[in-house]
């Protein structure tokens, strides 16, 4: 019986047809689509391999420009210190070789200018020309036609001082003798270009000028400097000094004058990169 | 990757093997012919050099087997126990062939598989062992168990040659 039932079980099961064709014709297709699979998964290798060796060479170059292009500003502080500048405000000096402390009063509606000294400089390789502009300040022909919380560039220079129009030359004002020179402010408006070259030949002033408020207060406002910087392969840097005028509460006994001899105010103009 | 006459010629040779096998433990045409499919797609890509026919032979049994397995662990195919009558290009015969058939596919699978194994591709309990990954004195019962059942089914069919 044992054969009997393998004979039985065989013969049942060889009669079973199979479909050869039908089953070698899908393999043949699984095997195209496996060899389109390969090609593609090659051509994404290669694509990502080239993908990757362009990010490295891009990320490579960006990196060998940063260094070479890479720009950063140091300032001489009030204290006299030279100090990189960061993210941390760092107080400019004051210019206090002028009367009042650097403060002038110097009209009937109590319009107070400070004067401080923009003592900052780019270092760097492959500098050209460096550009300030402050932000939002247009240039008079005149300073007096400037209106309140206005905000320029000066330079120190000396030219032939005339006691008797010291409040009255549209660009060179304020002239004063200083160790034994006389010194005048000349005005440049809200832009001045220096040479990288040449940054340490002329002393550069900011004047801060705001005008007494009803309530016999002298308010401040921040503002911007945008710093451009050409580099000698044409490329350009710009970078922006944030500013904040900001009246000392330890130093200062209020926000208020009496006059131009007896200034009791103090405010301090603080820079930091934005 | 195998060629298409390398595919063809182990088709021909191995292709009926892989799937009565198949066939016999999922009990469906189709089914059978999908997993024949698959085990020779396997195959085709597979980098393996066979010593012999009959290495090949248990490769292809060993996978058809574990591709079975695969398929019944949806629950929807484990639970599926008719044997389609009417499915094409199948003819019998015999209609008492074609009632023999569907009473054998009633049996469990354990037993359906070491029938087939034994009386179809003529393995030994040892081969059947090594192929199943279980002990010979398990494949032993499973065939005994399996082989009682089988004759009585042949006696209660009426089974003629």
């Amino acid at each position: 019986m044992k054969d009997e039932i393998g004979k039985v079980y065989k013969n049942m099961m060889q009669q079973i047809p199979m479909r050869t064709d039908k089953i070698l014709h899908e393999v043949e297709m699984a095997g195209e689509i496996v060899k389109t699979e390969n090609k593609w998964r090659a051509n994404r290798f290669k694509f990502v391999m080239a993908v990757s060796v362009l990010m490295i060479v891009v990320l490579l170059s960006v990196s060998v420009l940063s260094e070479n292009n890479q720009v950063m500003f140091v300032v001489y502080a009030s204290e006299g210190n030279q100090v990189e500048l960061g993210d941390d405000a760092v107080k400019l000096r004051k210019q206090i070789d002028f009367e009042s402390a650097g403060v002038s009063i110097y009209d009937e509606k109590q319009k107070a200018e400070f004067v401080y000294r923009f003592d900052i400089k780019c270092e760097g390789e492959n500098l050209k020309r460096i550009t300030y502009t402050i932000e939002g300040e247009k240039t008079a022909s005149n300073i007096h036609e400037l209106g309140n919380h206005t905000v320029w560039f000066a330079e120190v220079a000396d030219i032939p001082y005339d006691s008797s129009k010291n409040r009255d030359y549209p660009f060179a004002y304020r002239s004063y003798e200083n160790a034994g020179k006389r010194e005048t402010y000349v005005y440049l408006g809200n832009q001045y270009t220096v040479d990288a070259n040449h940054q340490n030949d002329k002393y550069y002033c900011i004047e801060y000028r705001m005008e007494k408020g009803s309530n016999d207060e002298y308010r401040t406002q921040s503002f911007d400097i945008c710093v451009s910087i050409e580099m000698t392969d044409g490329s350009m840097i710009e970078k922006v000094l944030h500013l904040v005028p900001e009246f000392d509460v330890m130093n200062g006994e209020g926000g208020t004058v009496a006059d131009g001899e007896n200034a009791e105010f103090y405010y301090e103009l603080w820079v930091n990169e934005k | 990757m195998r060629t298409n006459h390398e595919m063809k010629t182990i088709i021909t040779l191995y292709g009926d093997k892989v799937f009565k096998l198949a066939l016999s433990l999922v009990k469906d045409y189709q089914t059978a012919e999908d997993i024949s499919q698959n085990v020779f797609v396997k195959y085709m890509l597979e980098d393996k050099e066979f010593e012999d026919g009959e290495h090949t032979k248990a490769w292809l049994l060993r996978v058809t087997i574990n591709e079975c397995k695969m398929h019944f662990r949806y629950y929807w195919n484990a639970k599926r126990v008719e044997f389609p009558k009417d499915f094409e290009p199948f003819v019998w015969e015999k209609e008492s062939e074609e009632n023999l058939l569907l009473e054998v596919m009633k049996l469990p699978r354990k037993y359906r598989e070491v029938l087939h194994l034994h009386y179809y591709e003529d393995l030994s309990i040892r081969e059947i062992s090594a192929l199943l990954k279980k002990k010979e004195a398990t494949v032993k019962t499973n065939l005994h168990r399996g082989r009682q059942m089988l004759k009585k089914v042949l006696e209660e069919s009426g089974y003629e040659r």
